[in-house]
């Protein structure tokens, strides 16, 4: 009787009692194929410029004969930097000038997250939040940039002056925490600091790299040296006097 | 006395012949249902079927038919229509032109059929899967 | 691409690459290498230096479980399956990639290696879903069965419950592949495969870590002549066969061994076949002919053998094809053989004819006095003709193909007509640095080649030393002249005949290769050639047509071109199992039997006899092709003397011993005498340039009355054309 009553429950309650599973959550954002988009399909030219010509010549000078696809990196590096971003047709261009399959590019394009293949904002501002950094409050700093820039983490802001991306450790940890402008490291900052960074970044200015509001020029103990504060000893320091 | 030298059985063949019409005509029927049974007519459908009752033989035995005399042997249970039906099966103990209250409905089939398996108007399913091996055609 | 530039810059010997895993047959330096002792489970084996552990156990008759290696393939070693325990080392080491010490001791059956077998085996089946039921590879996984054999028997898997497994999405690859990526254990055979055996490097791995899958990263499909052997390959229900898609368990399968009749190669294969039909075909390993690949033609075309089948012997009765009975049928044919009086029958085989119908066939039309005996793809007459076997085989057998240095390709286009040959040069190519040089149209072959032009006189340069390239071929150790037997069907067959030889003749003089180096050799493309004119049927379509034969036979002739109006007042005989365009010119139709419903010989392009094997029974009336001649020459009053097909082959042996010695290759000889009978041919050079048949991915699949009448092959002519229309 109980069990018919709990039976019946168990219709009328949705419960998945066949414990039917769904796939898994996308534990990255990007994807591994490619879509055809208005921004980036195969049909869109790409060519690199006259001085990144030049600078192709001398990378693929580096590389011995029958090797040349060494400078597949350097090469795919150089077309992000000339084009923001690095879109199907730019890798299609480095396949031809390397003369290895366009598979073989594709493979080296998605295997490193520092080549982006979507369309990236101006400045692509990478935020860390790994252990040191996260101790240190990040997550205000990631809320302040966020709020700042006007961009989602993990997306473009609508002008496409910025993209934030939250990444893991950057190697800053003794100025956390940080965060990455294009190629330069904003370290020791705080929640107003990011947010006066990304104000100066929309004005078009480029704020100096390093630490922020810190008297710290580098990694040095920010309260003064505590070790090797007296100038080193000279020679023949504690050595018997009769040698 | 006539019982114990087994006269009355033969009394009671005598009886059921004679039911029967005749030496000729029993023989006929054994020869057609393999039984020779003495029983009160009830009554005959429209094709031909005639139905008896007899209620010395133990139930199961005292209700049956006799096929209309021009299928011969052909006779197959499908042939009882479906009024018949419910008498001879004990359904109903009212054969159907005594029973006032049957049911006529527009859908129940008109005309009864008899199963026609085995004869050339044999019923055949038609395929809907595609045939194997396709065949060209020229 | 593939071509090592690493071997040729470090000077690497292709022998080397041979005990490193690849497998070359060149390797024969090996011999006089020191041997490596090294114990397997403590059973001593000697190998030669550079050999791999798991070869050293292979060896020693010991199987390590394996799913990235692959014999064939170059070595990954990203499966980790392979783990084994060596003496004296702390960790595991893949056997695959490891080459063996001397005085290793390799423990494969230690609980470290069982434990690393169970570790690998479990974190495989992290990602692995579990629906080996709705599953086409189950039954004939190589996950399932090593799961059983090496995995542990309880799961510690518990992340269902938080996120889950891992899932890709399928790739549209075309209409032989179904992909299930999500199956998919990322052991690259099939990437491998497609770059080194296939030549075609679409497919790859993108993303990393968790997310790394298998793909063409843009949508693409993976169109090749040999995709089909990734299905084979994948060790997992990734890849499987799309037409055969949830049709059959391998286990309620009756397999046949038998032979591939769509090309000359005469690949070996496995018929598949469960209630009356064939499901599908596999490869069988044989080194010498396909070595474990199977063309996609061979493989996937058997959908053709239920389609368009003449299942009735017919008649034209008021000029429209009737279904008769056999009687009716035969009595017509034979009524009309009665008439033949003299030369005035013909027969023209087909390119699927086995050599039972063949001797039968002549046999029958000797006796009604007939002597002209054509073939679809003539074979000139002019000097030695087919009287020398050695002028129409491919001399240097298929294997030995690898071996050569220099090879000359004229008017053929291997990858299209031979795709095992094309395997083979490619390995060649890659492996032994190939020069490849080609008279013909500009082709991609899947490798690099000098294209000399597409004029046919570039023979005769090449002879007098006049041409650039003829250099490179008189410096060969190892010359190979390949000839593509569809240019003999042109009007000057025989001078481009002649003057091969002659080429041949001065290389063949010039190199000190070993003796029973061939440089002269054939490729055809009829599985029925060969045998044909081995029993002698030597005139070609254009003599059938001058001599308007009364009664013509065509023994499954459906790619001859023939049409009615070149035989007005003929009565024309059709034998063969699919309607075709020589069952619809045809008086009377006789149902023949396809390849795979009869025991038949074969002699395939190297002159190589083989057998098929029957699988099923012929649909409906039809009947094996040499019982129907048998049967029509009672009734036609000159009766074949042979009732059974051991009295049929006993004929084939007085006439052609060597086709009933199945698995043999019966080398051919007499060049020297055949090059001074082609002396005395004439004629000159045509001005026409060189074409072949075959010259893009879409000719390829449809090329006889079986792949024509295949939906699977008409799927696939569509994907390829789109393909090449997107590519443009």
């Amino acid at each position: 009787m109980l069990a018919t009553l709990r039976s019946a429950r168990n219709l009328l309650t949705f419960t998945n009692a066949r414990g039917v599973q769904t796939s898994a959550v996308r534990a990255s954002d990007h994807l591994f194929v490619h879509r055809d988009s208005e921004q980036d399909n195969p049909n869109i030219p790409f060519e690199f410029d006259e001085v990144n010509k030049k600078r192709i010549d001398a990378l693929l000078a580096i590389y011995p004969e029958g090797h040349k696809r060494g400078a597949m990196i350097p090469l795919l590096d150089l077309a992000q930097r000339q084009h923001g971003w690095l879109p199907i047709s730019a890798m299609h261009k480095v396949a031809e000038i390397l003369e290895v399959p366009r598979m073989r590019v594709y493979e080296v394009a998605t295997f490193y997250t520092m080549f982006n293949r979507k369309p990236m904002g101006k400045y692509h501002i990478q935020v860390c939040t790994c252990t040191p950094c996260w101790l240190r409050d990040s997550d205000s700093v990631l809320n302040a940039v966020s709020k700042a820039a006007n961009c989602e983490v993990g997306g473009t802001s609508p002008d496409s002056i910025f993209t934030i991306s939250e990444v893991e450790c950057l190697g800053a940890c003794a100025n956390a925490p940080m965060l990455q402008v294009n190629d330069d490291y904003y370290e020791d900052l705080t929640a107003e600091t990011a947010e006066s960074i990304i104000n100066a970044l929309k004005k078009g200015e480029r704020p100096p790299p390093g630490p922020q509001n810190s008297p710290r020029f580098a990694a040095e103990p920010a309260g003064g040296l505590t070790s090797l504060t007296s100038p080193p000893p000279g020679p023949g320091e504690g050595v018997r006097s009769d040698l | 006395m006539a019982r114990v030298i087994g006269l009355d059985k033969f009394v009671r063949l005598i009886q059921i012949i004679r039911h029967n019409g005749g030496i000729f005509k029993s023989l006929r029927a054994l020869y057609l249902r393999e039984e020779l049974k003495i029983g009160t007519l009830v009554g005959e459908d429209k094709y031909g079927n005639r139905y008896y009752e007899n209620n010395e033989y133990f139930i199961g035995r005292n209700r049956w038919i006799e096929y209309a005399d021009h299928v011969r042997l052909e006779y197959d249970a499908s042939q009882v229509p479906v009024e018949w039906y419910g008498w001879l099966h004990y359904k109903t103990d009212l054969p159907p032109h005594k029973d006032p209250n049957r049911p006529k409905y527009k859908w129940m089939l008109q005309e009864h059929e008899p199963n026609l398996s085995g004869t050339n108007k044999i019923y055949v399913p038609y395929s809907t899967t595609r045939p194997k091996i396709e065949a060209w055609k020229p | 691409m593939l071509r090592l530039p690493l071997v040729r810059a470090t000077g690497l010997s292709s022998s080397r690459l041979g005990a490193v895993g690849l497998h070359t047959t060149g390797s024969k330096s090996q011999a006089s290498q020191e041997l490596v002792e090294v114990f397997i489970d403590d059973k001593p084996v000697q190998v030669p230096p550079g050999t791999t552990v798991l070869q050293a156990a292979a060896k020693a008759g010991v199987e390590i479980p394996r799913f990235c290696y692959h014999e064939r393939l170059a070595v990954a070693g990203n499966c980790r399956m392979c783990l084994v325990e060596i003496e004296k080392q702390i960790k595991p080491v893949a056997a695959c990639a490891m080459p063996v010490m001397k005085g290793w001791r390799v423990k494969t059956n230690s609980d470290l290696t069982r434990k690393a077998r169970e570790g690998v085996m479990e974190f495989l089946l992290v990602n692995h879903p579990l629906d080996c039921p709705i599953c086409d590879q189950g039954g004939e996984c190589d996950l399932q069965d090593q799961s059983m054999a090496f995995g542990n028997d309880r799961s510690r898997f518990t992340d269902i419950e938080f996120s889950g497994k891992r899932a890709v999405e399928d790739k549209d690859i075309g209409p032989l592949i179904k992909t299930v990526m999500t199956r998919c254990i990322h052991c690259t055979r099939c990437i491998r495969f497609a770059s080194e055996v296939a030549g075609l490097d679409d497919l790859g791995t993108t993303g990393r870590g968790n997310d790394m899958q298998v793909g063409t990263y843009v949508e693409k499909m993976f169109l090749s002549e040999l995709s089909g052997n990734v299905i084979d390959l994948c060790p997992v229900g990734a890849l499987t066969n799309k037409p055969y898609a949830f049709v059959a368990r391998p286990w309620e399968n009756r397999r046949t061994d038998s032979i591939d009749v769509l090309d000359a190669v005469g690949s070996n294969i496995v018929v598949s076949s469960r209630t009356g039909e064939v499901l599908r075909i596999l490869p069988r390993v044989n080194e010498d002919v396909n070595e474990e690949w199977l063309s996609d033609k061979s493989r996937f075309a058997c959908d053709g053998l239920k389609r368009q089948r003449i299942i009735t012997p017919m008649i034209k009765i008021a000029g429209k094809l009737q279904s008769v009975a056999w009687e009716d049928a035969l009595v017509t044919a034979a009524k009309a053989l009665q008439t033949v009086a003299g030369n005035e029958g013909a027969v023209i085989a087909g390119k699927l004819a086995d050599a039972e119908a063949l001797i039968a066939l002549k046999d029958l039309f000797n006796k009604l006095g007939s002597e002209v005996l054509a073939t679809e793809q003539g074979f000139p007459k002019d000097g030695s003709g087919i009287d020398l076997r050695s002028s129409y085989l491919l001399n240097n057998t298929i294997a030995g193909i690898e071996e050569a240095d220099v090879v000359l390709l004229i008017g053929t286009n291997p990858r299209y007509e031979a795709p095992l040959v094309n395997t083979r040069l490619r390995k060649g190519y890659l492996h032994g640095e190939q020069t490849i040089a080609l008279i013909g149209p500009n082709i991609d072959l899947s490798y690099e080649y000098e294209n000399l032009g597409d004029s046919i006189d570039i023979i005769t340069k090449l002879k007098n030393g006049s041409h650039p390239f003829s250099a490179t071929l008189k410096n060969a150790k190892k010359p190979l002249i390949i000839l593509g037997a569809e240019q003999l069907t042109r009007k000057d067959g025989a001078k481009i005949v002649s003057e091969t030889q002659a080429l041949a003749n001065t290389l063949g003089n010039n190199v000190q290769a070993s003796e029973d180096w061939k440089v002269l050799n054939v490729l055809h493309t009829n599985a029925s050639q060969v045998a044909a004119l081995d029993l002698g049927y030597g005139s070609t379509i254009e003599d059938v047509k001058q001599q308007q034969p009364k009664v013509l036979f065509l023994l499954g002739a459906d790619d001859a071109n023939i049409k009615k109006e070149d035989f007005p007042n003929t009565f024309i005989i059709y034998l063969g199992s699919h309607g075709d365009q020589g069952a619809t010119i045809a008086d009377v139709v006789l149902a023949g039997a396809a390849y795979t419903e009869k025991t038949g010989s074969y002699v395939n392009t190297e002159g190589r006899a083989q057998q098929t094997g029957a699988a099923l029974t012929p649909p409906g009336m039809a009947r094996p092709d040499w019982k129907v001649i048998r049967a029509l020459s009672e009734i036609a009053g000159h009766r074949l003397p042979y009732d059974n097909i051991t009295e049929v082959r006993s004929r084939l042996e007085e006439v052609a011993p060597h086709i009933v010695r199945y698995g043999d290759v019966e080398p051919a000889n007499f060049f020297a005498q055949a090059h001074e009978l082609a002396k005395q041919t004439g004629g000159s050079f045509l001005p026409d340039p060189v074409d072949i048949k075959q010259k893009t991915l879409d000719q390829f699949f449809m090329t006889d009355v079986i792949s024509r009448a295949s939906p699977t092959m008409a799927k696939c002519v569509q994907a390829a054309i789109k393909q090449r229309q997107t590519e443009l």
